[in-house]
């Protein structure tokens, strides 16, 4: 399907130069700049929303008001985790954009001239894979995905405890009631399985012959 | 500077018709696709217990192996990726080198077992399954293949019920978790086990798979593409494709309590070949597998590398330990061309020379 292209590798390549340079000078501007605001927006948030969030609740709907407050602030922090996150991956693109025009440069230097196209998708591919894999296997990566994830699980996990608070008031299960249920019939056929083969051992051990093995 | 610009759109033009025409062409086949369920080999089911059946294959030999084989998949993924092509399928060859075979299906788990344990996984349907085979055929030890992380589970079954298993083959089982050679186990070293499971409940399919192709993120998901738009006006192809697909998402949930334990204690403690993995109140030794063991690893696994297979002779009593490498990655353990003339004669001859006839 990718066709021989004799030729096409200078007007290729002056668009890969462009596209590094576009990204030689935007990405690690917005990196810069993603570095420098989200303390700010942190601190800004600590100073103002998370206090909102962590005051304590009055009255009647004190419990329901400080559950909502608590979902409110687990989403906040998480949606503060999340650029920390993706700004990992936007360096590990623009890494591989690096090398790729490294290696058009390279061919341009070494005066090879690509056959097809699927040449310099080969390269894209391969640089990609190689500047993702680094950036997965590295701690720092290991550590904010971690965090990300865990944030993001408490935030999905207090919302869905708002959203039961709201189902509450209909006349459904919510899925904590049914959760006891799940685990009320798992221990209960556990139990049953159990009492079954006490049984089936017993009936075996009356069969025999030897009354001594009774005792066994 | 005109005539090479002419000369790249003249290029351009003609290669876009020509893809357009393939597309066009790969398209009617993808309308018209009969995709096919799989698994042509036939089979029946012969037990059923909550979720987890065991399927028997119908001979098609007419000497069969006098100790039958029980095979036991990975709770991730389906099991009929051993059979997933008339002409590609481990378990048809098994066959008609006269292996009596018998297959765990584990089922797709569903909220009410999510709080199934490992423990239940290895003591309860393993251990049901095993005896149900051992009954069926009147054999007091059967043999046992574990694949993947089903080789993990028949592993530690192993360990705690030796009497019970003639032979032991592991088939890119990992053993080892504390490597590094595999992005899945640095990952699994991180994660707040705990947290998933009780926000979650079950682990979904799709979340596992979003980790499995996140380990070759433009391999497996740009470039695996680019390369079937190659051959998309090829029906054998495209079937073969789309057969491929299916398995690969075909994911089911896995049981929380049973994922939980299994990333806590060997991804992240790696307490299996330490020898402090505790199931049902009993420690799995694996100095207690005694029995022979075929080990068999993929070189270019990159979901349980070499590393994480080849230590099991390390750690097991047996003496008899015949270890066996393919150069091919996990998948192409099952359905690569070579494996599929190399691999069900090594077991097969590797079983039938170490099956005692013992029929009660």
């Amino acid at each position: 399907m990718i066709e021989s292209f004799t030729g096409t590798g200078i007007g290729l390549q002056s668009e890969l130069m462009g596209m590094a340079l576009f990204t030689g000078s935007v990405f690690p501007a917005a990196a810069a700049a993603y570095q420098t605001v989200l303390p700010l927006f942190a601190e800004a948030y600590e100073n103002t929303f998370g206090k909102f969030f962590r005051m304590p609740g009055l009255g009647l709907t004190r419990e329901y008001e400080e559950r909502t407050k608590k979902a409110l602030e687990a989403e906040a922090k998480f949606l503060t985790a999340l650029p920390n996150f993706q700004k990992q991956l936007v360096e590990a693109s623009k890494t591989a954009m690096d090398n790729v025009v490294g290696d058009v440069v390279k061919m341009e230097i070494d005066e090879v001239t690509p056959e097809t196209y699927q040449v310099f998708y080969k390269i894209w591919v391969s640089r990609n894979e190689d500047s993702f894999t680094e950036l997965f296997r590295s701690e720092q990566f290991c550590r904010t995905l971690a965090d990300t994830l865990h944030k993001g699980l408490e935030a999905k996990k207090k919302m869905d405890m708002v959203i039961a608070d709201g189902l509450s008031l209909f006349n459904i299960p919510t899925n904590k009631d049914m959760e006891e249920v799940y685990e009320s019939v798992y221990h209960m056929k556990k139990r049953i399985r159990l009492l079954e083969r006490e049984l089936e051992d017993l009936k075996r051990k009356t069969q025999m012959k030897n009354p001594r093995e009774l005792i066994s | 500077m005109n005539t090479f610009n002419e000369q790249v759109l003249a290029k351009f033009t003609d290669e876009w018709i020509r893809a357009s025409e393939k597309l066009t062409n790969g398209l009617k086949l993808l309308l018209s696709a009969n995709e096919s369920n799989g698994e042509p080999t036939e089979k029946y089911p012969v037990y059923r217990e909550d979720k987890m059946t065991i399927y028997h294959y119908e001979p098609t030999s007419e000497n069969i192996c006098p100790t039958p084989v029980l095979i036991c998949y990975a709770l991730v993924n389906r099991q009929y990726m051993m059979d997933l092509e008339p002409d590609r399928s481990l378990i048809k060859n098994l066959l008609k080198l006269g292996m009596d075979i018998y297959m765990i299906d584990w089922g797709y788990p569903g909220k009410m077992d999510q709080f199934v344990e490992l423990d239940d996984y290895i003591d309860l349907y393993l251990s049901d399954a095993v005896d149900f085979v051992r009954r069926e055929t009147g054999v007091p030890a059967i043999n046992l293949l574990g694949v993947c992380q089903g080789g993990t589970l028949s592993a530690m079954y192993t360990a705690l019920h030796p009497e019970k298993i003639q032979n032991l083959v592991l088939m890119v089982a990992p053993i080892d978790f504390g490597i590094d050679d595999s992005l899945l186990n640095i990952w699994a070293r991180h994660i707040d086990v705990e947290t998933i499971v009780n926000t979650m409940g079950n682990i979904p399919g799709d979340v596992l798979n979003l980790g499995f192709l996140m380990l070759k993120p433009f391999s497996l998901m740009i470039d695996k593409y680019v390369n079937f738009l190659e051959s998309i006006d090829n029906p054998k192809a495209v079937e073969t494709f789309l057969r491929m697909e299916r398995w690969i998402f075909d994911s089911p949930d896995q049981a929380g309590a049973t994922w939980k334990k299994f990333v806590s204690e060997l991804y992240q403690k790696n307490n299996l070949i330490k020898g402090e993995l505790i199931i049902n109140g009993r420690k799995v030794d694996l100095t207690k597998i005694t029995q022979p063991v075929l080990n068999i690893y993929a070189e270019q696994d990159h979901l349980v590398p070499p590393s994480s297979s080849k230590p099991l002779e390390t750690y097991i009593g047996s003496r008899d330990i015949t270890t066996a490498a393919f150069s091919v990655g996990h998948i192409g353990m099952y359905v690569s061309s070579k494996t599929q003339k190399e691999l069900p004669p090594l077991i097969s001859d590797w079983l039938w020379k170490r099956s005692v006839v013992v029929r009660h």
